[in-house]
Formats: C-alpha cells, structure tokens, sequence
C-alpha cells in the first residue's frame, strides 16, 4: 500500500536516477534503496516507464477517448429475460431497446441507465422513476412492467412497446383538423392530470415524449425525469435538475431559473405543444442560439400570440375568434408566471372543452396594467421605440375618438374600451414590424411623455383618460419619475402623492 | 485491485473554491455538456473529432455563455471539466466493459480495434484507480495529472492552477507518470 513516505522515497530515488544513464541506475538504486528490494523494484519500473513513454499517459486522453467513445452497441444481449433486439432510442438517462421475451414471446421497450453507477444522485432518480411509474396506471401512459440491476450495477427497467408516431408528426401525417387536434391534445391533458393527481410531474412533456398510435390513441412515456412531489432523497440534487435534464424548446422558465417546479410546469410545457400543434411552429425559435441566449428567449421573450404563428401556413384553419380563444388558452398555459398559468391541468381541460362546446373560456387575457408593469420592469432604462409607433397612437387616438362619438351603444363602448386602451398602450411600446420600422429611437421616458399628451386630449372621455393616465402614470411611477405628471393627474392615476395635500380632496 | 464504486465528484474539491454550491451546479453542467458531446461522438459522426482539449474548450464557450454558471476563472473551469471529462470516460470504460461481459460469445468477432478498445477500457479503470491512490499521498500531483491528462492543461497553466513554478509542474509530473505508467502495466 502506498503511503507518503513510501511515495516520497519513490520520487526521489526516481529522480536520483532519472537524468543519468540506464547503466548507473542499478548502482544507485542499490546505495538509495538500502536492501528494500520491493521499493528497488518499484522505482525500476517507473524509470523504464519514464524511458519508455509508451502508456496511456503518453499517449494522450485523445487517443483513449476516440477508443471508448465509438459506436457501441447492446443489441443481442440478455437483460434478465429480455433479448434486446433493436436500438429504440437514446436519451438523457439511457438507452432504449426494443426487447423479446424469449419464454413467453412477448416483445417489451428496455431502458438501460448506462450510468447509473457513476452518480449516486441519478441512481436515485432511477429508483425514483420506478416507484413513480408503477403508480400509474392510464391507458394513455405507457406502462412499467419489470425492473432490475445487471451485475455490473446498470440498472433497467421494461417498458410498455410503444408503436407510434409523435403527436405532432401524427397531427401532420394524418392532416388532423383543429377540433381532433384539441381532442388528441385533450388526451395528453388527462393523462398528464392523471399522473398530477398522485403527485406526479413529469418535467419532460414533449412531442416525441407524446406518441400517438396507429390506432390513434395517445401514449406518454419517459417520466424518466418525473419525480414524485413527495419529499424523497434528492436534496442538493433537486435544484440541480433544472439546470440538467430540460428540453429548452418545452422547458419553462422555472426550469431554465433552477427554481422549483410542479403541475404548473407541466401546464406550461403543455401549454407550448398546443401551441405547436395549432400553428406548426415553436413559441421560441431557439435553433442556433447559445444557451445563454437560449435562457433569455425563454426567461423574457414574449412569443407571438399562437394565431401570429399560424399566419403563415397554419396547419390548422379557425375563425378569427377562435384564434382569439386560442391565443388566450395557449398564452395562459405558457405565462412566465407560473401563478397566471392554468391552474391546474384540470383547469387547462376545461378551458378546452369549454372552446370545443362554443362556451366563453375562463381564462383572461392579461390586463393593460399588468402587460404595462412587465413591459417597464423589463425595459428600464432606454429602449428602442419607434415612430411607427408614435403614428399607430395617434391613429389609435382618431379611431378611438370617432367611433366613440358615433357610438349610441353605450354598452358598446364600454366594452371597446378596454380593447382599446390595451391596444393604445401595446402598439406604443411594440412598435411596427420588421421593415417598416424607421431607425429612429427614444427613451422610454420620452414615449411616455407623448403617451401622456396624447391621454390629456381624450377631455371627452374621462373614465378613459383616467385609466390611461392610471396606467402612465404606473410607468413614471416603476420609472422613478412620477412628478412628470400633473398633481390632479397623479390623483386621477391613482398614485399617492409624497407630500403635501392630496389634490383629490 | 477494485476501485470505489462512486467515481470522483465535485466534493472532492478542495476548500479553496468560491462558492460550494454554484462549483457543482457548474461541475454537473460541465458533466452533462461533455457526456453530450462525447455522445455525438459516440453515434459515429464523421464530422465530429474528439479531443478532450477540444471538448473542454467548446464546453466552456457553452457555459460560459449561459447564465447559470458560477463565476469562475476560466482556469478554474478547466479544473473542473478535467474532471469531469475523467468521469466521462470513467464510465465510457466501465460501460464498454460490461458490454463486453455481457454480449453472446457466439456474436463475438475478432477485431483489433475492439482488442485495443478493451485494453484502453481496462487502462483507463486502473489508471483511475491508481489515481485515487496517488490521491491519498499527494493530491496535489493526482490533481496535476488529472488537469493535464484528462483537461489539457498545459504546463504554464498547471503551474498557475497549483501555484507552483513549472520547474516543479515538470518534475512532479514526470515522477507522477512513471508512477502511473508503471501501475498499469504491472496491472494488465
């Protein structure tokens, strides 16, 4: 056994010898070594080793590496009473191999977890995935069968065969429409929600995690990042994951943070395959980015509504308003925030229903204020605005004012006034489109500033500008600069003045 | 000799780290950015060359660019990816092994490639174990060879990394080897 005393004559002795010629080495092995014969042996070989260059080391980790890494392959092999006869698939975890059962003739999926013995902490996800898929037990959830250990320590588990396509290469091959889309989809919900409701997540909701069988029935697997919302080892691990083991393209924002996740995370991941599902097309185009910017696409870029995706070669075809419902029921599944998300699957489903059955969603879309907080705490300081936009506001302005006047309806206007006020404030700051938009660029200080002269021409309609000003007078107010509003303005926008008398009164 | 069955972590880490925590979020990330490029590798990309060098470099830009990352020097970084390509391979060796062990005989057929790619397997795992060895008398050599071997570090910066002149980078690393060396061959 090696110890420090014994590493340090090594050393020694060896570079005692090591610059002198191979001759020398005997007598000085024999005056260093003092009769350890062992020790003498010892620094022998290391000064032929040291002459040789000829190991591994020499050879350099390149060399070792190009060697272990190509191709490989377990097909053939016995796994318990299973012959693996086909490569499935490879994931994050393992491999996956289509797999005979040679007494009984039954065919079954085997995942391989390659290297489950290297981290202690993905052993315990392994056994976590097991207990956690035994407990399910849904027609559309592919089933667990068998698990165990090679001698090695490789754990596996058999898997349900799955012979299907994923969903959305199912809802292309077979030209689905919009309402047996969201019938499929309604499928994953329920089986997603069945899981939830025995405390299940499955972190990975993605298409090729949704097959859909030839005969049409849908199939989740792989909760092979599941993990159960019951406290269960995992610790330091637990925050690790979300730094790990995500699809970026599914994965929603607090995955990408680290921050814990739940049934809201599955809404979201939900949520960005309807959206896929009803317009062809990824909220975020993350092809091509760096995981940097990948994490700030999803942390902060807000998509375009799903009926913007669908513009151009939608797969599916919908009224204008059903976009409208569909733009709500997607944005509310995919919120940044998880608390504006559906609630719960459960919740998600109803909504669907509700737009099968022509009824109003209970889902609303965010308010003004609320898209006017996000906007400023998003972009302080300068952000690049338009005079595209500045046009759009006062066209905004002149339509407003016309119809209003021309409007007998009084519950007409009411309703128009919200839809309105959110387009006044949107169009400001979102500026025109590609192309159309001039170079020119202001502050956003300076936005607001015009956005509060355009507010103090709406006289005509109090309850209006008071909202606008309510709403600007929020931004001043994040912006660190409420007093660019007038004291009675500050009143109508709701802000408390510091000092001095309220002008309310 | 039967090496321990956990392989090195980011514990293993000496104290002189910024931040415990945020060092093995980036160790985990670094893991799992390498063992995905190795994989690539792996499914016998023509395109793709693998130098661990080349690896850890590309890891770093990956990393470096997202914003989960501790924030450590890149040299640091090195460190760590040194080890964690060690894993890497660590477990590509003890994979290939079990394959092995496990396949039909009758499919069996003689390759020279697969001899050596066995023999690398079975060196890596004793060179592994070996290094835990040195570990124990000297970690500070078993972490020189761990940063040059397995990440690429050069001599100039192992010396920065240790602290150390690379007079003495050079001797302990020659010392190390022949060590190594030896082992290995005495453990074939």
């Amino acid at each position: 056994m090696l110890d420090r005393d014994r590493w340090d004559r090594l050393q020694e002795l060896f570079h005692a010898a090591a610059d002198r010629p191979r001759a020398e080495w005997e007598a000085i092995l024999d005056r260093g070594a003092s009769g350890d014969a062992a020790l003498k042996a010892r620094v022998l070989a290391m000064l032929e080793a040291d002459a040789g260059n000829g190991s591994m080391l020499d050879r350099g980790s390149p060399a070792v590496a190009a060697g272990l890494m190509a191709g490989q392959s377990a097909v053939g092999r016995m796994i318990g009473p299973y012959r693996l006869t086909r490569l499935l698939g490879e994931g994050g975890m393992g491999v996956v191999y289509l797999a005979v059962r040679d007494d009984l003739g039954t065919t079954a999926a085997v995942k391989l977890l390659r290297d489950a013995w290297v981290s202690p902490g993905r052993r315990d996800r392994f056994a976590a995935e097991q207990r956690t898929l035994a407990t399910l037990s849904h027609p559309a959830i592919a089933r667990l069968l068998d698990a165990g250990t090679l001698d090695d320590g490789t754990p596996w588990i058999v898997m349900e065969p799955v012979e299907g396509v994923p969903i959305t290469t199912a809802c292309r091959d077979r030209a689905l429409g919009l309402r047996e889309r969201l019938q499929l989809f309604r499928q994953v919900c329920e089986a997603v929600h069945h899981a939830h409701q025995r405390l299940v997540v499955h972190r990975d909701v993605k298409p090729s995690n949704i097959l859909v069988t030839t005969d049409g029935a849908v199939k989740l697997l792989d909760f092979g990042i599941a993990k159960s919302l019951e406290p269960y080892g995992g610790g330091a691990e637990r925050t690790l994951t979300g730094l790990r083991l995500m699809t970026p393209a599914y994965a929603a924002p607090e995955q990408v943070r680290g921050d814990p996740v739940g049934v809201f995370t599955d809404v979201y991941a939900l949520g960005v395959v309807l959206y896929e599902l009803l317009s062809g097309r990824l909220p975020h185009d993350l092809s091509s980015r760096t995981p940097g910017e990948v994490e700030r696409s999803i942390l902060q870029d807000i998509p375009p509504r799903v009926s913007q995706a669908a513009r151009s070669g939608a797969p599916v075809s919908a009224t204008a308003s059903q976009w409208q419902d569909l733009d709500v029921l997607c944005g509310t599944a995919m919120h940044k925030e998880p608390a504006r998300r559906y609630a719960s699957v459960e919740a998600l489903v109803r909504d669907i229903d509700h737009f099968l059955a022509r009824e109003p969603l209970e889902a609303r879309p965010d308010s003004l204020r609320y898209r006017a907080s996000r906007f400023v705490s998003r972009n302080r300081g300068p952000v690049a605005a338009t005079a595209a936009a500045l046009a759009l506001l006062a066209l905004v302005n002149a339509l407003y004012l016309s119809s209003l006047t021309s409007a007998r309806d009084a519950a007409r206007a009411e309703a128009a006034r919200a839809a309105r006020i959110q387009r006044f404030v949107t169009r400001l700051f979102q500026g025109g489109e590609g192309s159309e938009v001039p170079a020119e660029s202001l502050r956003v200080l300076g936005l607001v500033d015009r956005g509060v002269q355009e507010a103090r021409s709406l006289t005509s309609e109090p309850r209006v500008q008071a909202e606008l000003l309510q709403t600007l007078g929020g931004i001043y107010q994040k912006l660190g600069n409420p007093q660019s509003l007038r004291p009675v303005e500050r009143c109508q926008s709701g802000i408390v003045p510091h000092t001095g008398v309220n002008p309310c009164t | 000799m039967q090496p321990d069955a956990s392989p090195p972590s980011a514990s293993d880490f000496q104290p002189d780290e910024p931040d415990r925590s945020s060092i093995d979020g980036l160790f985990v990330a670094t893991y799992d950015e390498l063992r995905r490029l190795a994989a690539v590798i792996r499914q016998g990309d023509p395109s793709a060359t693998l130098t661990p060098t080349a690896l850890v470099h590309e890891a770093w830009l990956k990393l470096a660019a997202s914003r989960g990352v501790a924030p450590v020097s890149k040299l640091h970084f090195k460190r760590l990816a040194a080890r964690a390509m060690r894993q890497v391979l660590v477990e590509a060796a003890r994979r290939r092994k079990a394959e092995k062990r496990g396949s039909d005989p009758d499919m069996v057929t003689f390759d020279e490639a697969a001899g050596y790619l066995t023999t690398s397997a079975d060196e890596l795992l004793l060179l592994d174990a070996a290094l835990q060895d040195l570990a124990r008398v000297n970690a500070r050599q078993a972490l020189m060879v761990e940063s040059r071997f397995f990440g690429g570090l050069g001599v100039a910066e192992t010396a920065e990394l240790l602290q150390v002149s690379e007079a003495t980078v050079l001797r302990d690393w020659r010392a190390a080897k022949a060590w190594l060396a030896s082992e290995l061959r005495m453990g074939r």
